[in-house]
């Protein structure tokens, strides 16, 4: 136990050199950000360094810092304190920067300019991750873990909400489609959240069934199978001739909009996706339960429902959880689709930015998706650890 | 009393247990004794229906179980297995009050009685009722499966080699307490065991099983000296006799009287055991040992006597 963390700490000590000289590569590289005269020409590509002036230089300090005191024999709570917030701290130093630069530019050539973020720029947010995942390895459970993971978050949040990055171009593409971005965010939400929710419904008694019935295993996991490894544009042309016949019987149906393309298809075929983690999982961790334990249930008189809801269900948790949150994640990705077929979400914003070779209209579709994606990962790890608490999985 | 009739369990052309009837009357701890496969843990599960007899009944008080639902009966009996099948889910208090919750008792009875449990188990419900199974060591989890089953005060405890993961000095402990336990509790237990030594030292009587017949259902002492077939002489082996020497105490046989020359003989209390007796011999090369009762001579012992208190000479 003691020996497996601190194995952890000193991997950590890698990553965070690692991620710091690619923090200081991402500085000197040469497309940090790139001016551009209007929104589709391509623009002129420069360092952090050239753009940022004496900031560029602070930038520097800051990574060579960071991978400094990363090898130094700091105490593991104060290393990890500095290091992480001089890791998260370059990535709201370098946004503030690009939001400020962005603005000047945008005043000095008119409306039309446009500053976007180079490649450099988001690989060296990646760089951030990356020592502040390390460093918050070091700072103990509570307020020091909290701060180094969640500060660089809060950053860039107030620059965003605070209008310091209006003139950066992805924000320039938001103040353009707001009211649709809002509107297509929503639709995402419905997507993801509607078709992890239907995919829970079905997928989990279906895992149970497999798992309680093992004759029908077969068949339940080859028919789930077979549609999480159809590709979604198959699948959603498949499905397009019997919904438009069906909407056309039926004029309920067709009042909710139901339509070959459209929404209907791109939640079944998203539900469809869900279904086959959140099964799968159900299954395992309902066949790998502690036999003695399902023993002494039906020995002490427990019935049916009440093992399935006292015993059963609490042990599996944590694994279907952990289905759950798989299926969350890949639906996130996945309602993009709904962009192509006429379903609306932020996919939208992908497609028409794909078409229009827009980067900054792309990116204002997939930030949001990976923050998302994000989101849904750390706050299902969350109830999981909680439900984990008796030590039965992890 | 329970009273199995031809109780038989096929599983396809694989006879588990074959026509098997015992009558065990009430406060009795019967021992199922007999190697792997001979089907004693199948006639235990026969008994509260985790398994179906094929044919023949188990009779409770004169009430047929078959005519039972399984979880009423089920809660009418402590049912305790080998690896404790503690919800690891829920705090020993939850645990040990599953089955009065099951029986719908009210919420302070069934916390006082929570209490009571670990206490007569020997674990103490202020340090141990809101812990969890994954942070009690193996005996203390088998203490826990043990209150938990008699929460209720079923008069008809089942258990299922429930010593046989836990290490060996612990495992003496358990077993001499679960003696204790049932005198106190006076209990009905039917106990399932490979163990000769556990069975010889728990049991008032032991039924041996080979194949999923009956062998013989009799005391130790009876298997010892009427053995009912050659299985049942060669399973207890050449040392049985010794073994039978931990179920009686000094105080239970005639000592020789104290007379002269105990100067410098080896002393041993009157509660000892005729097997710690017989060690106390052997360990000081000595004829005779004085037994003392409260500081009180009260006889003496020799190889002779404790030979004879066995009935040695009874043994065809």
């Amino acid at each position: 136990m003691v020996e497996s963390v601190r194995d952890t700490k000193s991997q950590a000590r890698v990553v965070a050199v690692a991620g710091s000289l690619l923090g200081i590569a991402t500085i000197l590289a040469p497309s940090f950000v790139i001016f551009r005269a209007n929104r589709i020409v391509n623009g002129q590509p420069a360092s952090a360094m050239a753009a940022f002036g004496a900031w560029g230089w602070v930038l520097l300090g800051m990574w060579v810092l960071a991978g400094a005191l990363a090898l130094t024999r700091l105490p593991y709570k104060w290393r990890g304190l500095a290091v992480g917030l001089l890791g998260g701290g370059a990535a709201v130093v370098a946004t503030w920067r690009a939001g400020v630069t962005a603005a000047q530019y945008f005043a000095e050539k008119g409306d039309v300019a446009r500053l976007s973020l180079g490649w450099a720029f988001w690989v060296m947010l990646l760089a951030s991750y990356l020592v502040v995942f390390a460093a918050s390895a070091w700072t103990p459970y509570g307020a020091s873990r909290a701060l180094v993971s969640y500060a660089p978050a809060v950053g860039v949040l107030v620059l965003l909400f605070g209008g310091s990055l209006a003139s950066i171009s992805i924000m320039r593409e938001y103040a353009i489609n707001a009211a649709d971005f809002w509107a297509q965010l929503r639709l995402q939400l419905f997507y993801v959240l509607g078709a992890t929710s239907l995919g829970f419904l079905i997928g989990m008694p279906l895992g149970l069934i497999a798992a309680r019935r093992p004759a029908t295993e077969p068949a339940i996991f080859t028919t789930l199978n077979i549609l999480e490894v159809l590709p979604v544009l198959a699948f959603i042309g498949l499905l397009n001739p019997i919904l438009t016949n069906l909407s056309e019987k039926s004029p309920a149906l067709q009042a909710m909009g139901v339509r070959g393309v459209g929404w209907a298809p791109v939640l079944i075929v998203l539900t469809a996706y869900a279904m086959y983690p959140i099964a799968r999982n159900s299954y395992t961790a309902m066949t790998t339960l502690d036999p003695a334990v399902l023993d002494a249930a039906r020995g002490v008189g427990m019935k049916r429902f009440r093992r399935l809801f006292e015993v059963e269900l609490p042990l599996a948790a944590p694994v279907i959880l952990a289905g759950l949150r798989i299926a969350l994640v890949q639906t996130t990705a996945g309602a993009i689709i709904a962009g192509l077929v006429g379903g609306g979400g932020l996919g939208t914003f992908v497609f028409l930015g794909a078409a229009q070779t827009a980067t900054d209209l792309i990116l204002l579709g997939t930030i949001p998706i990976v923050v998302m994606a994000l989101f849904f990962d750390r706050g299902t790890r969350m109830v999981q650890m909680f439900l984990g608490r008796w030590g039965v999985a992890s | 009393m329970i009273e199995i009739t031809g109780l038989t369990k096929r599983y396809g052309d694989f006879t588990a247990v074959d026509n098997v009837s015992l009558s065990i009357p009430d406060g009795q701890f019967t021992v199922l004794l007999g190697p792997s496969g001979s089907g004693k843990t199948t006639v235990l599960r026969m008994l509260n229906r985790m398994v179906t007899p094929t044919s023949g009944e188990v009779r409770i008080n004169g009430k047929d179980t078959a005519a039972e639902k399984p979880e009423q009966l089920r809660r009418s009996m402590g049912y305790v297995i080998q690896n404790t099948g503690l919800f690891p889910n829920m705090t020993v208090r939850r645990n040990v009050a599953t089955v009065p919750r099951l029986l719908g008792w009210d919420r302070a009875r069934t916390r006082a009685r929570v209490d009571e449990m670990l206490s007569i188990v020997g674990l103490d419900p202020d340090t141990y009722a809101e812990k969890l199974p994954s942070q009690l060591s193996g005996g203390e989890a088998q203490r826990v499966g043990v209150a938990r089953a008699l929460a209720a005060d079923p008069p008809i405890l089942l258990m299922d080699e429930p010593f046989g993961a836990v290490d060996p000095i612990t495992r003496d402990r358990l077993q001499l307490e679960m003696k204790r336990l049932q005198r106190q509790l006076k209990k009905t237990v039917v106990f399932v065991t490979h163990d000769i030594d556990e069975a010889t030292l728990l049991s008032d009587k032991i039924a041996l099983l080979r194949g999923g017949v009956l062998q013989q259902y009799a005391a130790p002492e009876e298997l010892w000296k009427q053995p009912a077939n050659e299985f049942v002489r060669d399973f207890f082996g050449e040392s049985f006799g010794l073994r039978i020497m931990v179920r009686h105490g000094l105080s239970e046989i005639t000592l020789e009287p104290v007379g002269e020359g105990i100067d410098g003989l080896p002393r041993v209390g009157i509660e000892a055991t005729l097997k710690e007796a017989l060690a106390e011999l052997i360990d000081k090369r000595a004829e005779r040992i004085v037994v003392v009762d409260g500081g009180r001579e009260v006889g003496t012992v020799s190889f002779t006597t404790l030979m004879c208190a066995l009935g040695q000479e009874d043994r065809s």
